[in-house]
């Protein structure tokens, strides 16, 4: 019954279909949320929601434990911004056990002879809580019942259900590398729990390029919430601040907290496609070591 | 770690000049692989391999037994490249560049890119001497 009024505003087919398409969309979710139950309560009202629109990027490097950050060996100087380190956030050194100290030890020197077996080398996802501390951007789609972090990086998506969920039961719960986050909201900010994490090797969760790893029990809680302060030029800037608390009976003595700050791009920067494997000219072999493929795709040594 | 740090904080330096400049992407460890020195070939764009996770410039250089050899240059992942303004025509083949990189350290025709000069004198990167 809108086509007459559309007509009668001089409005064109084509955006008549768009606005056609639009309402059906509208109305379906429209249906869907009255209808199903498991969306039909306690879900915040859309416009009630926080606007984390736009592209973001992780401020600062790709470490969650700046102490132990190294250039060729030597320590890095977080005041010295030409190291691409910066001092923002909570970053020390994770409260290990001593058998896993024993373990991050080995793989900070394994980092320093360039035989630490990165995933990411492999063009594996980076996973949970890593998707917070790598270089490539993400965008957040915030829904009543779901937030979404779009991660360029190998086109990852994390889910964080809020719309009531629980976490599946311990003995049935499926390891993966962003594991099963719920959460609420909080105000404005996210809060969510995450479990069934685990890396690529099925036995530990990689966070960094260091070598910094937590076993399969680890879970963690996450605060997130768009907050303004003065970068390092001293202008200010909108950010995300995600803060982690980060736990694992196994490999941490304690729960460790960190926090990761995300910027925002230019507006109408766009998350491009990434496929990793598409022309993956770097190979790890036996040793750890990342070797480059020449021309006629042998590895050069 | 050293030649990991130099290649990020080349892309930094290209970066910062579009407002990227935290948006540096390193997908391996080049460690103890790369040279410290730099090395400067001159020849004709092959192909440039504007594909993830990284770029790759190969370049035919004629060496002095009138071999033809072909480089392979690795650049910077192209979804940050063409957020920074580049994009798979920035290296046409047939295109004649004088081009720096850090060369592998077995001396094999591989490293990663420095900067390029193209004839019209038109320079991508940060040119080292003259």
């Amino acid at each position: 019954m809108y086509k007459p009024l559309l007509a009668a505003a001089g409005i064109s087919t084509a955006v008549k279909r768009l606005m056609g398409s639009s309402l059906a969309v509208l109305l379906a979710t429209a249906a869907c949320l009255q209808f199903n139950p498991a969306y039909a309560a306690d879900l915040p009202a859309f416009n009630s929601l926080p606007d984390w629109s736009g592209t973001w990027a992780t401020r600062g490097g790709t470490a969650f434990d700046r102490a132990t950050w190294t250039l060729n060996g030597v320590p890095a100087d977080p005041g010295n911004s030409a190291s691409g380190v910066d001092t923002a956030g909570t970053r020390a050194h994770p409260p290990y056990t001593p058998e896993w100290e024993s373990i991050y030890t080995q793989n900070l020197a394994l980092r320093d002879q360039g035989r630490f077996p990165d995933p990411l080398t492999s063009c594996i996802a980076h996973g949970f809580p890593r998707i917070f501390n790598v270089n490539w951007p993400v965008e957040f789609v915030v829904r009543p019942e779901q937030v979404w972090i779009l991660a360029e990086h190998t086109r990852s998506t994390m889910r964080i259900y809020t719309d009531g969920s629980a976490h599946p039961a311990p003995d049935v719960i499926w390891h993966n590398l962003v594991g099963d986050s719920v959460g609420h909201w909080e105000g404005d900010t996210l809060v969510f729990t995450t479990v069934g994490i685990k890396g690529w090797s099925d036995k530990d969760s990689i966070l960094d390029r260091s070598g910094l790893v937590l076993s399969e029990e680890a879970h963690a809680t996450t605060r997130i919430h768009r907050t303004r302060e003065k970068n390092t030029e001293g202008v200010m800037e909108d950010l995300l601040l995600v803060q982690l608390t980060l736990e694992d009976p196994k490999a941490l003595t304690r729960p460790w907290v960190v926090e990761k700050r995300f910027w925002q791009l230019p507006p109408r920067t766009r998350i491009m496609d990434y496929e990793c494997n598409e022309n993956n000219r770097v190979v790890v072999d036996q040793e750890g070591r990342s070797l480059f493929l020449d021309a006629k795709g042998k590895a050069v040594k | 770690m050293k030649s990991l740090f130099k290649l990020v904080v080349t892309s930094l330096s290209v970066a910062s000049a579009f407002g990227f400049a935290q948006l540096a992407l390193a997908h391996h460890s080049t460690i103890g692989q790369i040279s410290e020195e730099t090395t400067t070939i001159s020849g004709i764009v092959k192909e440039f391999q504007f594909k993830n996770p990284h770029s790759w410039i190969q370049v035919n250089v004629t060496n002095d037994k009138g071999e033809v050899v072909e480089w392979s240059v690795e650049w910077g992942n192209p979804n940050n490249l063409i957020r920074q303004g580049y994009n798979p025509s920035t290296f046409k083949p047939g295109t004649a560049v004088n081009m720096q990189l850090r060369q592998h350290i077995s001396h094999a025709p591989l490293g990663e890119f420095m900067a390029v000069r193209f004839a019209d004198g038109t320079t991508i990167g940060k040119w080292v001497g003259k």
